[in-house]
């Protein structure tokens, strides 16, 4: 309990620090919101940086925004402005969500599998072919093979919409650009250490027994060999699940990730705040729930008081 | 510890029957014969006409809105809103004499109360429009929208009043012949007074929208499409033959095309440059090369040497290959710019063209250029420093900074820096007059050379290059202040020719709005300032 408290008020310290950090850099860098090719009248900045506050010294600015980030209020949009941040986060995190999970689904299921298989069938033509799957997964940007991806499926056969969120057909594009690579990593992952696991004494000794193969996998390697995968699922899953900013970009996916682009190049300064603090927030959170989840499937962990998840 | 592992499949697999089981399976409803799909290429950032500003914004606006006059199908301002209106003699008083049969969506009347109203709030500090600068030739508009002037502190004294519901009056500071094609302009449109004063976020959602435009906002979902239908409401519905029109939000260009080549999008701007020439092959591609009103310069930043010397500045001018730049580099048809003003704006008689009326005022001539060179004391480029070219870092811009560098360096012997930076920072860097190059494009906010001349006065704050004439000055100040079309014209001529006698700035190019258009989609007007096209009269051919 006191370990779990510990990690969790290390994550609140964190997160106090990226705001400070963020804020600070987020004004040092040149350029401004209301900034365009055409020079605006300076009464017209001025009567803008009222409005949204900004002629206020840095650090007023700074700490009405941290209390209104205590408040749970992450403040209006200056570029868009029927948004709020909060509202943003509302309308884009379940979609960057929904398809974060099918791809993390994807990719485990897949990786699992073809890494089980792979270390089952060791130099066989199976493991060759996943080596190469997984390499290409591993070396060909995301946003390339999207762009295969709509040339082949969408402009050549028709099967699947180039863009636009509209139902399943929709999703297996981005899906499948944004699962391959993780898919790739854990097949590899889930190939050596299946394959450390199964040279292990208490297989030989569970196979000497003679339980069959499946059984043997399922119930006793599986179990110990997926240890890597979990840590690797940990900053793998909050990268994922928070929207991916290029490929929600191809495809026009309504998510978190265009968000962030958008309002960096835009300068957006609150929109830029608050998704890095919800980054942050789900970052900072998935790694201690990786490390509790740790904690429980490996149990030395607990002695030793230290998480290896981060 | 196994039974927990089995179960980590088991529950994702439940998430992701859930996840698809709560998928938005929401399909546009079945295709109809008048139905047109557009690509906006973003979000619009407010669709509240007061504030509107981005290129999306303003074509979703023009769409749904309409202010007392619209551009036609042959580009001609013709009334809207306004049936008529009167000019007084000095240019100045303009009198507008609104339908009576204008409605907005929930019913009640458009008014002239309904103007003032919008305009006086757009100019309202507190508002805090990026665009309030629209309506600075309105008699006191820009002292009132500055909170610091003290002299204009009540919106009565701004030049804009309703004298009941069908007549709105506007002084203006100075003749400003431009006027009307302003009124045609988003920020100048009216806002519902009851709605706006009611609820300050009428414009966020489609049920509180309320609008007099052809068409009405019916669907919005965010970063994916504005769904628009006909408006039984408007005056001149029986002119609208669109039943429905969807704007989507698609920001990829190369997506964006494939959408169209999937007839997923019935047109699509912004082609990625290098998809050019395999379209241009293609007769069926739908490709139409439309004209602009816009410019490709280099700014120079004449205050520092080398470049506050005029021969060296043309030395750059004349060694520029740009028949070359046009066909290998940019490849959309642009046309070699030998002058600043581009084609397709009004000379004297408005059916002239300014820029044919003008001629070209340089040559390419390199044995010149390095003539100029030599005697400004750099004889094939010796000892000339190194100069550093600011450019926005898009491929494109890129691409043809590379080709220009090139250039300098053979013909005159000379190296420039290429230096590509993130957008806004850039435009920092050349506010601050950080540069001593900056490439630059420049498009026409309104119909008249005066959208560009301008730029170049002493006060101007988009002048950029430190030039500073009063020669010039008072040429633009003639042409602002006169109601003659001869004076006026012949003024701007006389500046532009000032201009490239000095050199501020050396125009490369004038650019093209290349296109993609389904075949059967007709009356369909691509504009060049402003929203990004016309849909009021577009219909589908059978």
């Amino acid at each position: 309990m006191i370990y779990i408290i510990r990690k969790v008020a290390s994550g609140l310290i964190t997160m106090l620090v990226i705001i400070t950090i963020t804020f600070i850099l987020m004004h040092a860098i040149p350029g401004g919101p209301f900034d365009s090719e055409r020079a605006l009248p300076e009464s017209i900045i001025n009567n803008l940086n009222v409005r949204y506050n900004l002629d206020a010294p840095l650090w007023e600015q700074y700490s009405n925004y941290v209390q209104s980030v205590l408040k749970g209020d992450l403040g209006p949009s200056i570029k868009h402005e029927t948004k709020t941040v909060n509202s943003i986060i509302k309308e884009g995190f379940p979609v960057s969500f929904l398809l974060g999970s099918i791809v993390l689904l994807a990719a485990l299921l897949c990786g699992v599998m073809f890494g089980i298989l792979s270390a089952l069938n060791k130099n066989k033509w199976f493991d060759y072919g996943a080596l190469m799957f997984s390499t290409i997964g591993i070396s060909v940007p995301s946003f390339v093979l999207a762009a295969l991806l709509i040339y082949y499926f969408s402009l050549k056969l028709g099967w699947f919409p180039a863009a636009l969120w509209d139902g399943w057909t929709s999703m297996v594009l981005p899906v499948i650009s944004l699962a391959w690579l993780p898919a790739a990593v854990i097949t590899r992952l889930m190939r050596s250490s299946m394959l450390e696991i199964m040279s292990k004494d208490y297989i030989k000794a569970a196979r000497a027994r003679g339980i069959p193969t499946k059984a043997l996998v399922i119930r006793h390697a599986l179990p110990n060999a997926v240890l890597p995968v979990i840590t690797y699922l940990g900053p793998t899953a909050a990268w994922i699940l928070t929207g991916s900013f290029v490929i929600e970009k191809i495809f026009a996916i309504p998510g978190l990730g265009q968000w962030f682009v958008l309002s960096i190049s835009s300068r957006d300064y609150t929109v830029i705040l608050g998704l890095t603090i919800f980054y942050s927030f789900i970052l900072i959170g998935i790694n201690i729930l990786i490390d509790i989840v740790y904690t429980f499937l490996d149990p030395r962990i607990k002695l030793m008081g230290t998480g290896k998840g981060e | 510890m196994a039974n927990r592992s089995a179960g980590i499949p088991i529950i994702c697999l439940f998430l992701v029957v859930l996840v698809i089981a709560g998928c938005n399976t929401q399909e546009i409803g079945e295709i109809e014969e008048q139905v047109l799909t557009f690509n906006l290429s973003s979000e619009p950032e407010s669709i509240d006409p007061g504030r509107a500003s981005g290129q999306p914004d303003l074509t979703l606006v023009n769409a749904v809105m309409e202010g007392l006059t619209r551009y036609n199908l042959q580009s001609e301002i013709e009334p809207a809103m306004a049936e008529d209106w009167e000019i007084s003699e000095d240019g100045r008083l303009y009198t507008f004499y609104i339908r009576d049969d204008v409605q907005w969506s929930n019913g009640d009347p458009v008014t002239a109360y309904d103007f003032e109203y919008a305009w006086k709030r757009v100019l309202e500090p507190e508002y805090a429009s990026s665009y309030a600068y629209q309506l600075y030739s309105i008699k006191n508009a820009a002292a009132y929208n500055d909170p610091e002037n003290t002299e204009v502190n009540s919106s009565d004294m701004v030049g804009v009043e309703a004298l009941n519901e069908t007549v709105l009056e506007v002084v203006l500071e100075a003749p400003a012949s431009h006027f009307l094609s302003l009124t045609a302009f988003p920020t100048f449109f009216p806002v519902h007074k009851g709605t706006a004063e009611a609820d300050p976020d009428w414009f966020t959602s489609p049920e509180t929208y309320v609008n007099n435009g052809p068409f009405k906002i019916s669907g919005w979902e965010e970063h994916q499409r504005f769904i628009c239908e006909k408006n039984d409401s408007y005056w001149d519905k029986d002119n609208v033959n669109l039943q429905r029109l969807v704007f989507t939000l698609v920001s990829e260009e190369s997506t964006a095309l494939a959408m169209y080549e999937t007839d997923d999008l019935d047109m699509v701007y912004n082609i990625p440059a290098q998809e050019l020439d395999r379209l241009k092959a293609d007769p069926n591609s739908g490709l139409v090369i439309g004209s602009d009103l816009a410019v490709a310069k280099y700014i120079f930043n004449i205050t520092e040497p080398p470049l506050d010397d005029v021969k060296v500045r043309k030395a750059l001018a004349k060694s520029i290959h740009r028949n070359e730049l046009v066909e290998h580099v940019t490849k959309a048809g642009e046309k070699p710019a030998y002058a600043y003003v581009p084609y397709g704006l009004p000379d004297i008689n408005p059916q002239d063209d300014f820029r044919k009326a003008g001629g070209d005022y340089f040559k390419e001539n390199i044995e010149k250029a390095r003539e100029l060179l030599k005697s400004a004391g750099f004889p094939e480029g010796e000892g000339f420093p190194e100069l550093e070219l600011l450019i926005n870092d898009s491929q494109d811009n890129i691409r043809l900074a590379q080709a220009v560098q090139e250039m300098w360096k053979q013909n005159l012997g000379i190296n420039i820096k290429v230096r590509p930076i993130e957008w806004r920072v850039y435009l920092g860097k050349m506010f601050d007059m950080e540069h001593d190059i900056a490439a630059a494009g420049w498009g026409a906010d309104y119909n008249d050379p005066m959208t560009f001349l301008e730029f170049y006065a002493s006060w101007s704050g988009n002048n950029t290059s430190g030039y500073s004439s009063d020669e010039y000055d008072e040429k633009i100040n003639l042409a602002a202040a006169s109601n003659d079309p001869e004076v006026r014209v012949s003024a701007m001529h006389k500046a532009e020719s000032d201009l490239m006698e000095h050199m501020p700035m050396i125009p490369v190019y004038f650019y093209t709005q290349p296109y993609l258009v389904k075949e059967q989609v007709t009356d369909l007007l691509v504009t060049s300032f402003g929203p990004q096209a016309e849909f009021k009269w577009a219909y589908i051919e059978k």
